[in-house]
């Protein structure tokens, strides 16, 4: 019988400590970061430029705050941000703010969100981004397969304000969750899943002016940029040219 | 509903039953009874183990190794009931032997009763279709109501991959896809919970079914389209 009060008191004190623990997380949660504990976190790492002015604070879901910037040295920069066991973790940083996908549960495309923050300077009307998939076949002596091609676009209006987030279009969440489910055989290890499926994938973008002729947008690509791992999702970007 | 696995829960219970039928045969027949509901809890903790995972086949397999949970039991019961409960601990580790045998069993029994080979398999019912235009060169169609009828008349066509890529392929001006159509909103089999990605062809005759990385080609008479599109071929 001692054996099991024992075994009963550290359960007892384990499940009391976890409650919590489990209660302050979510406290802080909902506290959103001051300007100054932003920048702090930003300026720890030094190839990155400073920051001038925080634009804005927007909290995409529970987990996720979208944190669009103007650098010291005037750049148009973006910050991602996920709520990581009792603080906000900077995910992912792009010293331009060229458009890119943000997951929030890999398995979940509506989950998806497209962010962005490009400067003023190039006058973008509009941008258009493509989620693409080539033609493929094989042929094997278990199977035969052919991937037809995939083209899927969406314009996205991007004149009022520098920055922006939106879900990804319906027709994406529609071909993401058929592909993901089709794709990956057996949920063996769904992050090893999730990548296989992916790179099958490939997403780019053009930028238009409100006129909608395209144009290189000079001030708002080809910076430089850090993590995300598999919750961010690049974006090329198609030089009209090509 | 839909994504209820029928075959899966049917084999999840002949499984119970047989360890049920185990549990009850060793107890009517010992004199000194432990409590049937702390045979309950020796048993699931049984269940607990070490296992290691693989992929065999295809399938997702589950071997246990290391049988903690009947550890478990051993340190926690006082000296004398060890005895008593130790079949129930050991049952509950073989237990995972069992489900493992059953499940394997499982991947056989659901391709007997939901063949891949019947386009019914993949698209039984329906919940707002909606056809994806998933290519530049889509025209705008829209379904016929009874496509799912339609659908069920296909026959397992020739699935020729080389010539859906070479016959577009080849020809620069012609960049017209076999396919440029997605199948949403349908239902597969009751009961299967197979989640299908259906590629629709051009012609509306035809269509490319892709379920657990596998691809099955169905192709029919009749369009599953309000409008015959002109095909090409």
């Amino acid at each position: 019988m001692k054996k099991l009060k024992v075994l009963l008191l550290i359960l007892g004190a384990f499940l009391l400590v976890t409650l919590a623990y489990v209660y302050y997380d979510q406290s802080q949660k909902t506290k959103m970061p001051t300007d100054e504990e932003l920048i702090k976190e930003l300026s720890i790492d030094e190839t990155r430029d400073g920051v001038k002015h925080i634009q804005d604070k927007v909290k995409i879901d529970d987990n996720r705050l979208f944190v669009p910037y103007i650098s010291t040295k005037g750049d148009y920069s973006i910050s991602l941000w996920e709520w990581d066991r009792g603080k906000w973790e900077l995910r992912s940083w792009g010293q331009k703010g060229e458009v890119r996908i943000w997951k929030g549960k890999l398995s979940k495309p509506s989950s998806y969100y497209l962010v962005w923050n490009m400067s003023p300077k190039d006058n973008i009307g509009q941008i258009k981004v493509s989620l693409g998939k080539e033609r493929v076949f094989y042929v094997s002596d278990q199977e035969m397969r052919y991937n037809p091609e995939i083209d899927l676009s969406t314009e996205i209006n991007v004149e009022n304000k520098t920055y922006g987030y939106q879900t990804i279009s319906e027709e994406w969440v529609q071909f993401l969750t058929h592909y993901y489910q089709a794709e990956t055989a057996i949920n063996f290890d769904s992050l090893f899943n999730h990548v296989f499926a992916n790179q099958f994938i490939v997403y780019t973008w053009i930028a238009k002016d409100a006129k909608g002729n395209i144009i290189l947008p000079e001030n708002s690509v080809f910076g430089n940029g850090s993590g995300g791992g598999e919750s961010v999702d690049y974006i090329i970007y198609q030089s009209p040219d090509e | 509903m839909h994504s209820i696995d029928m075959i899966y829960i049917l084999i999840f219970c002949i499984g119970w039953v047989i360890i049920g039928t185990f549990v009850l045969k060793k107890y009517k027949g010992r004199d000194e009874k432990p409590r049937l509901y702390k045979v309950m809890i020796v048993l699931l903790v049984g269940l607990f183990s070490f296992t290691f995972n693989f992929n065999l086949l295809n399938h997702f397999v589950s071997i246990s190794i290391l049988p903690l949970g009947v550890w478990m039991v051993y340190f926690f019961t006082r000296k004398g009931q060890w005895k008593s409960y130790r079949y129930y601990a050991w049952l509950g580790f073989f237990a995972n032997y069992l489900f493992m045998l059953l499940l394997l069993a499982n991947a056989g029994l659901h391709s007997l009763v939901y063949p891949k080979s019947s386009p019914t398999t993949f698209v039984a019912s329906t919940e707002k279709p909606y056809l994806l235009e998933s290519h530049s060169t889509a025209k705008e169609v829209s379904l016929k109501d009874d496509f799912v009828t339609i659908i069920s008349t296909f026959k397992q066509g020739s699935h020729d991959v080389e010539e859906w890529y070479y016959v577009h392929v080849n020809d620069e001006k012609m960049k017209d896809e076999q396919f440029p159509y997605i199948l949403t909103g349908t239902y597969s089999k009751f009961g299967s919970s197979l989640k299908p990605m259906i590629y629709v062809e051009k012609s509306g005759k035809g269509i490319l079914v892709l379920t657990d990385g596998k691809q099955q080609y169905f192709e029919g008479q009749r369009s599953i389209f309000e409008s015959e599109v002109e095909g090409r071929e």
